[in-house]
């Protein structure tokens, strides 16, 4: 009656990038870093961040024009409709993929840190099931999930600043600035990826409300998520040091374990971090789950939405187990971001608000000589 | 499509069913497991089995194997009604410290569990051989369940005489360790060191600076340290010679006392704070390394009956001048002994280096072993004494 | 069936349909001056206020009547008009046209007349029967604050409310709803104030209600709301009067219905459960200590036995050293795994409430006694339980208590075991998937409209909202409606309200 209009404020939209980006990636991010330019890693963050910003500016840009549109809509009028569908279904796959690859994840740590002798395939299943019921629900519900999952991801963040603040030796940026151009060319990819996320804009715009404000909001939102990268990076060097941090896996996981407090629950800590934790990957797969859902349902112009999300868990599910360990997870991963997710990140913005770009002087050039 | 809102709920009681009937792969109950507070790892040498530890077939039999000792507390024992030893000593042997703990499967009747564990204490001999301190070393860092924030100690001789200490201050060994590396680390003769820290210095160097304990008769010491380098046990620091190490490195914490003698009276001067700085230069071709120190503390003894009184400025220099003299002459010597005799840095001089001065780093990364007995390294302390309790 | 002019058959009709109600009254009477007019009154005895009818419906017509002297014509013409608007003198008279309505009425309370040589009957309101006085509501009892609460009369009860709002906009609309019960509810919101959408739905929800009986709000509540098989209710029920103004004045709607003491208002969200009326009479900065207190009850209710379920079978890693030893120490003894042990009690203090709910005064008492401290230490001593599952149970408990509403405190109540039969088999991974089920659910409920999570679901637009969640700010600060009624006036209090600044002693500017 009063609300259950499928519309979205921008502070919800706002919500939701950084919970669709914020996931895995934050757990390794330190090590990628460090791996790839040492004490300077934050400059492949800063870097990043600034590509960013462009693809959303771009991004932004092309959705608002075509309000109450998703990308499967508007493609179809600015690239004509087979290659626009093939964007769609390239964005459909990769969404999946991507899914298929957090909830592997998630599983992984799950398993060595909560429960080891649960199969995964439970852990998985599990998750996606409440993943499912949550996406059934529309963008509303997405929405306002999201809103209640932020300060999940940000007081974390924050508390273990200031716990480990005393541990922290901060001469371990030093020596700053070493680095070669080559150096950010050959690592600025695999960073670059973990802001994977944001291109959900493509999609969920087109529920936003006043679009017009969006692009403030959206570009808040992306440079939150940097800022909370950098932090956790900073946190890792000052309390590791760089060489260490290249010999965990995750990083962030134990800089929760090194989290001390003085006198009561020791232990505790790292206990409730998990828990934490598992609301953050909730909060993405919700959205990438509910974003393929919803290509599925435009492409086919069918009128609900919801029907879409309960075929789509087989299908993660089953992907999601292909690999055999975890190092072969983020193999896979790798190549699949290499291919899918520079087109769906990178190429296709680009394509689309380029065609923007020249319908917009087309009609300019028509109202000239008309 | 009504059916929809019916099998959702189905689906979630099916669910619930499952879980409970077919799942519950990880409950274990809590007093079926047995909490390890301290590990100690000793080279095994069969003559000295006495408690039989070795039992069962092992796999592969060319190489050192490693026998561990466990000690966790008895359930029964804890609590008003407890009764009973309050706390269990069990020994096993492998090839890997993994497979001496599954070992254990076969005697024990509750299940390892590792994540409260408190200390883990190193033989002498092990520290000695390198790669068993990789082993050793790789397989806890791995390990999910162990705690980067343990204390690791190196035992002066076998771990398992540690770990068998009953001692008269608190039954559980792992407590027993981590209390004493608390109040001991405040002396600095005696550094607590934890999992995470050790890795980190390995890590970064190959060398560390471990804590030692020595077993008493029903007590522990914690005194001293061992250097090691490149993954090996090279040599030990005494205790005063660990307190200077600790002030280079600046990781004096308050309550160390520095005594010194003036005029035939003894003063102890109890360090309140204390700060180092390095600064480095290259002079002559030679790198030149200055700490400097600066300690604020307290005259907590002078003596009854002698005619100065403390309440005077000049009294105090002087005082004052004795302490620099003293500790610098330790520190120095300390200095010299792992310049020339370990060849080792454990002072994080090529630490400073590489953050600093990285020109400087750069020449001499390379042969760093080496060119560190070549460093010029010069103290110079400022001690001041700002409180001298409540009488003149 | 149509009224027909001949008294005697329209008596014999009603005496037909109402046959075998041996309660019915029927007093035929002869008025005027020669007891020439024959007329009947119908009533139910006991639900009549019978003095109002002697004294003020029949005194009249039977004495005052004969000292009139009428004009035969006129009163052959205007019998009924004279009776209705001259000689009764009861409040509230109305004319029927159908002789259903007459009955309908009369099972009501009022009382009928019937003019012989006229096919309109009179109804003279009448109602009254014996009720239960004015008194404080069991279950809400605040230490501050009015103690009327509302009783089983629905026009008493909306008379409490108007009191406490006295403009005329201010509506109360009258339904009937129950085939047979035909169940008196009264729709009570400030017309300029409640959202118009939000009003109409209401109205012809209730409208479209068909069903027999409604005795309860309960009924009417379960007809009405959104999600029928959540948990959670999605209207707020109460006793007091001074909470039904005062969510009127948020833009609220109240269902008032009789026989019942408990109005329903809506729409209802998470925080209205959580707010009660002493919050607004006492001081701020405790009230909010107050509210972060029963957000805290609300989390303990629904988690901790199952924590306790986790913890000891799945992590003990993640207590405190000391407190592992010594929870495994005292589970040595007990024979069962501890999600078993945790069932029992909870089951054990389920039917303990239970048992107390059946039972009021001294022996409901002496059940709580008996049942917690007894048996508990019974158990602990025989080695059945460990005290600490005890210690959890009972706080559990007691924390579902302070949750204002006790619907919604069920709710959570009811939704611990399937987060403890979780936790049993995940461990702490059960309990999340649980509290991400819960809140899914949450999220995607509405009430009325309204999203049962507001304020908590929107970044700027409900911002405001917030200010009365964890943590109450001063009246002074909230000067306008809560947003999630999206009510049609905002402001409360004008921004120009200095004059309340300054305390007595201070200079003038």
């Amino acid at each position: 009656m009063i609300v259950n209009n499928e519309k979205i404020s921008n502070g919800q939209m706002f919500a939701i990038i950084i919970n669709s980006t914020i996931g895995v990636g934050i757990l390794s991010l330190p090590r990628l870093l460090a791996e790839g330019m040492g004490t300077d890693g934050w400059i492949l963050v800063v870097i990043s961040l600034v590509i960013v910003i462009l693809l959303t500016l771009m991004i932004t840009f092309t959705a608002k024009l075509f309000p109450g549109k998703t990308m499967v809509e508007f493609g179809r009028e600015l690239v004509t409709t087979p290659i626009s569908d093939i964007f769609s279904i390239i964005y459909f796959i990769y969404l999946v993929v991507f899914a298929a690859f957090v909830v592997r994840i998630f599983g992984e740590i799950v398993k060595m840190y909560l429960l080891s002798k649960t199969p995964i395939e439970f852990i998985i299943i599990s998750m996606l099931f409440v993943v499912a019921y949550l996406s059934r629900g529309g963008i509303e519900s997405i929405a306002k999930i999201s809103v209640l999952l932020i300060p999940v991801i940000l007081f974390p963040v924050l508390f273990m600043s200031f716990v480990l603040l005393p541990d922290m030796d901060f001469t371990n940026i030093l020596p700053m600035f070493k680095f070669s151009i080559k150096d950010v060319t050959s690592n600025i990819i695999d960073v670059f990826f973990s802001f994977a996320g944001f291109e959900i804009i493509l999609f969920y715009t087109a529920f936003v409300e006043k679009p017009n404000k969006a692009i403030k909001y959206n570009l808040v939102a992306v440079i939150i998520i940097a800022a909370i990268y950098l932090i956790v990076f900073l946190l890792a060097l000052f309390t590791f040091g760089e060489i260490e941090i290249t010999h965990q896996i995750w990083p962030s996981i134990s800089l929760m374990e090194t989290v001390d407090f003085p006198g009561a629950f020791i232990e505790n800590v790292q206990g409730f971090f998990m828990a934490q934790w598992t609301l953050v990957i909730f909060s993405t797969l919700i959205s990438f789950v509910f974003g393929a859902s919803l290509i599925l349902c435009k492409l086919f112009r069918a009128n609900e939405q919801k029907y879409f999300v309960l075929p789509l868990i087989p299908i993660v599910y089953i992907l999601s187990l292909i690999p055999d360990n975890i190092a072969a997870s983020y193999d896979y991963v790798s190549q699949a971001t290499y291919y899918l997710g520079t087109l769906a990140i990178i190429i296709i913005p680009i394509l689309l608000f380029i065609s923007v770009i020249i319908k917009k002087r087309n009609r300019k050039g028509e109202a000239d000589n008309g | 499509m009504g059916n929809m809102r019916k099998i959702m709920p189905l689906t979630l009681i099916l669910f619930l069913v499952c879980t409970l009937l077919a799942g519950c792969w990880d409950k274990s109950e809590i007093n079926e497991r047995a909490f390890v507070t301290a590990v100690g790892i000793d080279i095994y040498v069969k003559e000295d089995d006495k408690d039989g530890e070795e039992s069962g077939e092992q796999d592969t039999d060319s190489r050192e194997r490693y026998i561990l000792t466990y000690t966790f507390p008895n359930i029964e024992a804890i609590g008003k009604q407890g009764s009973g030893d309050p706390r269990f000593v069990v020994g096993s042997v492998g090839l890997s410290p993994i497979e001496a703990r599954w070992e254990l499967r076969t005697r024990l009747n509750k299940v390892m569990f590792l994540q409260h564990l408190k200390a883990l204490i190193i033989g002498e001999d092990v520290a000695r051989n390198s790669d068993m301190l990789k082993e050793i070393l790789d397989s806890v860092e791995r390990n999910y369940e162990i705690s980067r924030k343990i204390n690791v100690l190196v035992a002066t001789g076998e771990a398992k005489d540690i770990i068998n200490i009953q001692s008269k201050f608190e039954e559980d060994v792992g407590m027993y360790l981590s209390g004493i590396s608390e109040s001991a680390g405040r002396s600095a003769r005696f550094n607590p060191l934890t999992l995470g820290d050790l890795i980190i210095s390995l890590h970064n160097n190959q060398n560390a600076l471990m804590p030692s304990v020595i077993p008493g008769k029903d007590d522990i010491k914690g005194a001293g340290s061992a250097v090691i380098k490149n993954y090996m046990l090279i040599g030990w620091l005494g205790e005063i010679e660990n307190r200077s190490a600790m002030f280079l490195k600046d990781e004096i914490k308050s309550q160390t006392i520095v005594m010194v003698t003036y005029d035939d009276i003894v003063i102890p001067y109890l360090l309140t704070e204390s700060s180092t700085k390095q600064k480095a230069r290259v002079e002559d071709g030679k790198i030149k390394v200055d700490f400097i120190i600066e300690m604020e503390g307290d005259l907590t003894q002078y003596k009854l009956g002698t005619s100065e009184s403390v309440l005077d400025d000049k009294v105090l220099k002087k005082v004052e001048t004795k302490v620099e003299v003293h500790l610098r002459k330790q520190i120095l010597d300390m200095v010299e002994k792992i310049q020339q005799d370990y060849k080792v840095d454990v002072i994080n001089v090529g630490d400073y280096l590489k953050k600093f001065k990285p020109s400087i780093w750069n020449t001499v990364k390379d042969d760093w072993e080496n060119e560190f007995s070549n460093v010029d390294i010069d103290v110079k302390i400022d001690a001041k004494i700002r409180r001298i309790g409540l009488t003149k | 069936m149509i009224i027909s002019s001949n008294i005697t058959r329209n008596l014999e009709r009603i005496k037909e349909e109402l046959k075998d109600c041996d309660d019915v009254v029927y007093r035929p009477i002869k008025v005027g001056e020669k007891q020439k007019f024959n007329m009947a009154i119908i009533y139910i005895d006991g639900l009549t206020d019978k003095e109002l009818i002697s004294n003020f419906a029949m005194e009249p017509l039977l004495n005052e009547a004969r000292k009139e002297k009428p004009n035969p014509k006129s009163i052959k013409d205007n019998l009924f008009e004279l009776v209705e608007k001259g000689n009764i003198a009861v409040t509230e008279v109305k004319e029927l046209k159908t002789l259903e309505e007459a009955i309908d009425d009369v099972l009501v309370g009022e009382t009928i007349l019937l003019v012989d040589g006229y096919n309109r009957i009179l109804m003279l309101s009448s109602r009254g029967w014996p009720m239960r006085g004015i008194s404080e509501p069991q279950i809400e009892t605040v230490v501050r604050g009015p103690r009327d609460g509302f009783n089983e009369t629905v026009k008493v009860n909306a008379s409490l409310v108007r009191r406490r709002i006295r403009d005329p906009k201010l509506k109360s609309k009258y339904m009937q709803i129950g085939i047979r019960s035909k169940t008196d509810v009264v729709l009570m919101y400030i017309e300029d104030i409640a959202n118009k959408k939000l009003v109409n739905d209401v109205k012809s929800k209730l409208e479209k209600i068909d069903i027999d009986a409604i005795l309860e709000s309960g009924h009417i509540q379960y007809l009405i709301e959104g999600n029928r098989f959540s948990p959670f209710p999605q209207a707020q029920t109460t006793e007091r009067p001074d909470l039904v103004a005062a969510s009127l004045y948020e833009g609220r709607i109240a269902i008032l219905v009789d026989n019942t003491p408990f109005a329903l208002i809506v729409p209802a969200t998470i925080t209205t459960f959580l707010q009660s009326s002493e919050d607004y009479y006492n001081r701020w900065f405790v009230t909010s200590l107050v509210r972060v207190v029963r957000y805290f009850a609300v989390v303990i209710s629904l988690v901790f036995p199952a924590l306790y379920i986790a913890m000891t079978s799945y992590h003990p890693g993640l207590l405190p050293t000391q407190l592992a030893l010594y929870v495994a120490a005292t589970r040595n003894t007990v024979p069962f795994p501890a999600f078993v042990e945790a069932f029992i009690m909870e089951i054990t203090i389920e039917l303990l409430r239970e048992a107390g709910s059946r039972l009021s005064g001294p022996i409901g008492t002496t059940i709580g006694i008996v049942g917690g401290l007894v048996i508990g230490q019974a158990a602990v001593e025989a080695g059945i339980v460990s005290p600490l599952m005890v210690i959890i149970v009972a706080v559990t408990t007691i924390s579902s208590f302070a949750i204002p509403n006790y619907d919604v405190a069920t709710g959570f109540r009811t939704l611990r075991f399937f987060i403890m039969a979780l936790a049993a088999g995940l461990g702490l991974y059960g309990i999340m998937l649980g509290l991400m089920l819960i809140l899914s659910h949450l999220v995607k409920l509405n009430s009325f409209g309204v999203p049962y999570l507001s304020p908590f679901t929107n970044i700027g637009a409900n911002l405001k909202d917030l200010k009365d969640t964890f943590i109450k700010f001063p009246i002074k600060d909230m000067k306008t409606r809560p947003r999630f009624t999206h009510t049609i006036d905002d402001t409360r209090m004008p921004d120009a309200n200095v004059q309340n600044e300054g305390n007595v002693g201070d200079k003038k500017p």
